[in-house]
């Protein structure tokens, strides 16, 4: 993930002061020109960037997940960042570039769609100087269509039906208006009506009593801009609810260490007064990654990665809130060398090293793996490289084009391994300039019986076809701490729970973790099965796999199981049947 | 008086697999290998039997190592057989996996008067039974009349044509022989591995790998119904016979043809495969491309 989310926030007070040469005349404007529309993206990062955390906070799942809010903010950036020091008028060259800068920043699905529109969007205008409402209107239409076109399976309740609904909108608004603020009034008036309206449509929005993110993330976006062109300000957050994290729940999970974040610092401290959330989180997000917050009845904890040398402002900055009660800080760079052993030579580098070779035209495989354990596993499978993600932490688009361009052979397979790394990385293997497919695993068991399947000298696509067969053949199960209390399909999940997936439907929970297991276990069709594979989570200790594994053993003791040391962040297991 | 000299004679080793009953019938003379267990040698099939070699395998103390048959060995057997043959043609597994060609090249050396009659060594591309059978159609036809030239068409032809496929239950065996690169790599996590492989043309080459042996039968199976125009198939596997029935059983619920021959592979192999594996050699008609 991106070190610090931050680091290159637009300016309000750069807003507000160019605001002032806008094309606006007697608070109309009927035309935008390159400069203006560089201006509403800006403005649209910002309120973005202000609101991310409340669309972060709509998770259909109660599991820890890949943050809709962080996924589009930092595919916005990417975008952002194309024009950033960009002076040209021209409307459609402005568009184009912030298109490919969202292609190439597009993490997690909602950024990938969010990239289809802007390609869309700019598709339409690539030609025009400065657009009006009737062009504006035109390239909405063709940005929805772009999105519905990018999506194999379109899903209505979506951010799909957001961008389908506000381009009906510009079309409607085109009609009777030329100001384009009127007509993006429209817009998100009509955004915010169908982002209400997504669970209506989508039964698991409803059941887990959340609107779609990915369509509150595109309506933010397009209410900065109108904000923008309303002269309001972009500095304040809306009122929306958080749902910090248990207490108990924070730091429990170590993530992968992001590069340069690797210091790991927890401040407990007892606030002076309630904590306003926003801020405070906008705050922590200037200094590092993997931030979570956790409240008790007069104690908050803070978790964050950071670099070495801002290790001690976190402590710093809560001073100001509050009395510290608690510190604790760790290398976590040294944490990972001594899980292998102290050989500072093995660390992640080193496993990248180790990449089987590959002649070229045969075909080699990429794999996204979300644990240390698991990237091993994948590579003593013959992965040729591994691009590290997962649950919480999407790669970006950009960083499966690097991975597939490094490869010395032009035939390339993508296992993302993740449902919400599906579409990054089938936009990668479009962008890319190589024969590139993607093999759509959602989990790690099913990413390594793909990868099992895996012929180098095969032809391409039969070679594909015989890792989708092998990817369906194996029943998953994942084990997991529940983030917030929900009733999901018949399953009543409190808050701290231990929670069963089985091929990644919520299957069971319960307070502890063996039962949980069990079920499970049975969910997945353990008992038709001949061979379990159990990959330990980084909470989860060799000797409890261990036990674990002897318990599954007398539940089925026609099994052979197999206990691998996955290193995974939030999942005490990974389970595979097969 | 003498013999008329009118055929040539036919000689192989003892990785061709072929069943003692089938080398007399076609008149083919099969040079034994050795298998040592530290500093204990054995002759292939002559001095140690296949599930005696097997059990010691799987028992773990020594990693038996297998060694071609000295030039000598060879020297005398074509000396044996130049009393009756024309000439000999003598076929042996790839050069990349074994030294037996030329071993058998040194021991032709060694015959006295060896310019006076024509011998080749040929690389068939092939082990086990697919060298086997190649070693077979070569003997009929030498038995017709064929001359050197003939036969030696007729294995490069055969070496188009025969395909081995396998399915290991371990990947062990084939990382500690240390001839297949591409099991180097697969040293680490995951203990049960069973890998699957293709040898044609002379090359071994990965066909990925699969957990389970029901999975590793299917995909077997699969690539089997892959190559067109089978002509025959025979069914080879490494010391455990219920692993071919369980093959043999899928071969019957899907109505495909029925094996010619089921083979306990040799030692010579069983040392870098394992026990536990199963596969197929499958012979595609004349005329047809490889696929």
């Amino acid at each position: 993930m991106d070190g610090n989310i931050l680091a290159d926030r637009p300016n309000w007070e750069d807003l507000v002061t160019s605001q002032q040469d806008t094309d606006r005349a007697e608070g109309r404007m009927t035309q935008c020109e390159g400069r203006g529309l560089k201006r509403l993206i800006k403005a649209g990062l910002t309120w973005l960037d202000r609101n991310h955390q409340a669309i972060n906070a709509l998770n259909v799942f109660p599991i820890p997940d890949g943050d809709t809010g962080t996924n589009m903010l930092l595919t916005m950036r990417s975008a952002y960042k194309e024009i950033a020091e960009d002076d040209t008028n021209h409307a459609g060259r402005i568009a184009q570039k912030v298109a490919r800068g969202a292609l190439m920043g597009a993490r997690g699905n909602s950024g990938v769609i969010l990239s289809q529109i802007w390609r869309g969007f700019s598709h339409e205008i690539e030609s025009v100087e400065a657009f009006d409402v009737q062009q504006f209107a035109a390239a909405m239409r063709e940005a929805s269509d772009t999105a519905y076109n990018g999506v194999v399976k379109p899903v209505e309740g979506t951010i799909l039906t957001v961008i389908r609904q506000a381009s009906e909108a510009a079309e409607t608004a085109a009609q009777s208006t030329d100001d384009l603020a009127d007509a993006l009034d429209q817009v998100v008036r009509r955004c915010h009506q169908a982002v209400a309206e997504t669970p209506q449509l989508l039964q698991v929005l409803a059941d887990a009593g959340v609107v779609d993110a990915g369509g509150e993330g595109l309506a933010i976006i397009l209410e900065g801009m109108l904000r923008f062109m309303n002269g309001e300000p972009l500095d304040t957050a809306l009122a929306r609810e958080f749902q910090p994290l248990d207490l108990e729940a924070v730091g429990a999970a170590m993530e992968a260490v992001e590069p340069g974040q690797d210091w790991e610092v927890v401040v407990d401290f007892r606030p002076r007064r309630e904590l306003e959330l926003s801020s405070f989180y906008n705050r922590l997000e200037m200094l590092g990654t993997s931030i979570q917050l956790g409240q008790g009845d007069d104690l908050c904890r803070v978790h964050i990665h950071l670099p070495k040398e801002m290790r001690y402002e976190p402590i710093e900055f809560v001073e100001t809130l509050g009395t510290v009660v608690n510190v604790h800080m760790e290398n976590l760079l040294d944490q990972v060398d001594q899980q292998r052993g102290g050989d500072r030579a093995a660390g992640p580098a080193a496993l990248l090293m180790q990449k089987q070779e590959i002649e070229p035209g045969q075909i080699a495989s990429i794999a996204v793996a979300p644990g240390s354990g698991i990237a091993e596993a994948f590579v003593s499978l013959g992965a040729a490289r591994i691009v590290s993600g997962g649950q919480t932490m999407n790669p970006s688009t950009e960083e499966i084009v690097t991975a597939i361009e490094a490869l010395d052979t032009d035939k390339v397979v993508v296992l993302p391994n993740n449902k919400n790394i599906v579409m990054a990385a089938r936009t990668a293997c479009q962008v890319s300039s190589k024969q590139a497919r993607v093999v759509p695993t959602v989990n790690v068991p099913q990413g390594v019986s793909a990868l099992l399947a895996l012929e180098p000298d095969g032809d391409l696509d039969a070679v594909v076809e015989a890792m989708e067969a092998a990817a369906s053949e194996v029943s998953a199960g994942e084990i997991t701490t529940a983030t917030r209390q929900v009733e999901f399909k018949g399953v009543a999940v409190q808050e701290g729970d231990i929670l069963g997936l089985a091929d990644g439907n919520i299957w069971c929970a319960g307070p502890q973790v063996e039962p949980v297991v069990k079920e499970t276990l049975e969910g997945m069709g353990t008992a038709e099965r001949e061979l379990l594979t159990l990959y330990y989570g980084v909470d989860t200790t060799a000797q409890e796999a261990g036990e674990m594994a002897d318990k599954i053993q007398e539940w089925y003791p026609h099994l052979e199981i197999e206990v691998i040391h996955g290193g995974q962040p939030h999942y005490f297991y990974i389970l595979g049947a097969e | 008086m003498r013999l008329a000299v009118s055929r040539l004679g036919i000689v192989t080793d003892s990785t061709s697999d072929i069943p003692p009953e089938l080398a007399e019938k076609w008149g083919i003379h099969v040079v034994p290998c050795y298998v040592n267990f530290g500093t204990e040698s054995y002759l292939d099939q002559e001095e140690m039997s296949r599930s005696e070699f097997y059990e010691r395998l799987a028992s773990g103390g020594a990693h038996p190592t297998t060694a071609a048959p000295p030039a000598g060995m060879f020297a005398e057997a074509y000396q044996r057989l130049l009393s009756t043959a024309s000439g000999i043609i003598s076929i042996h597994p790839p050069d990349q996996l074994s030294a037996l060609r030329q071993s058998a090249l040194n021991g032709w050396d060694l015959v006295k008067g060896a310019g006076a009659r024509p011998f080749r060594a040929l690389d068939a591309g092939q082990l086990s039974m697919g060298l086997g059978w190649i070693v077979v159609r070569a003997a009929q036809a030498a038995r017709d009349g064929a001359d050197t030239a003939a036969i030696e068409k007729l294995v490069a032809n055969l070496r188009n044509r025969v395909h081995l496929l396998a399915a290991l239950d371990t990947v062990q065996y084939l990382r500690l022989s240390g001839r297949v690169g591409w099991a180097r790599g697969t040293i680490g996590k995951f203990l049960r591995l069973r890998p699957l492989l293709r040898i044609f043309q002379g090359r071994i080459t990965s066909l990925g790998y699969t957990r389970t042996r029901a999975s590793a039968i299917e995909r077997l199976i699969i690539h089997l119904q892959q190559l067109e125009e089978i002509e025959s198939m025979t069914t080879l596997y490494t010391h455990i016979p219920e692993i071919a029935d369980e093959f043999h059983r899928r071969l019957s619920e899907l109505k495909l043809p029925e094996p010619v021959l089921t083979i306990n592979a040799t030692p010579i192999l069983g040392t870098h495969v394992g026990p536990g594996g199963v596969g197929f050699v499958a012979i595609q008609r004349q005329g047809r491309l490889s696929s």
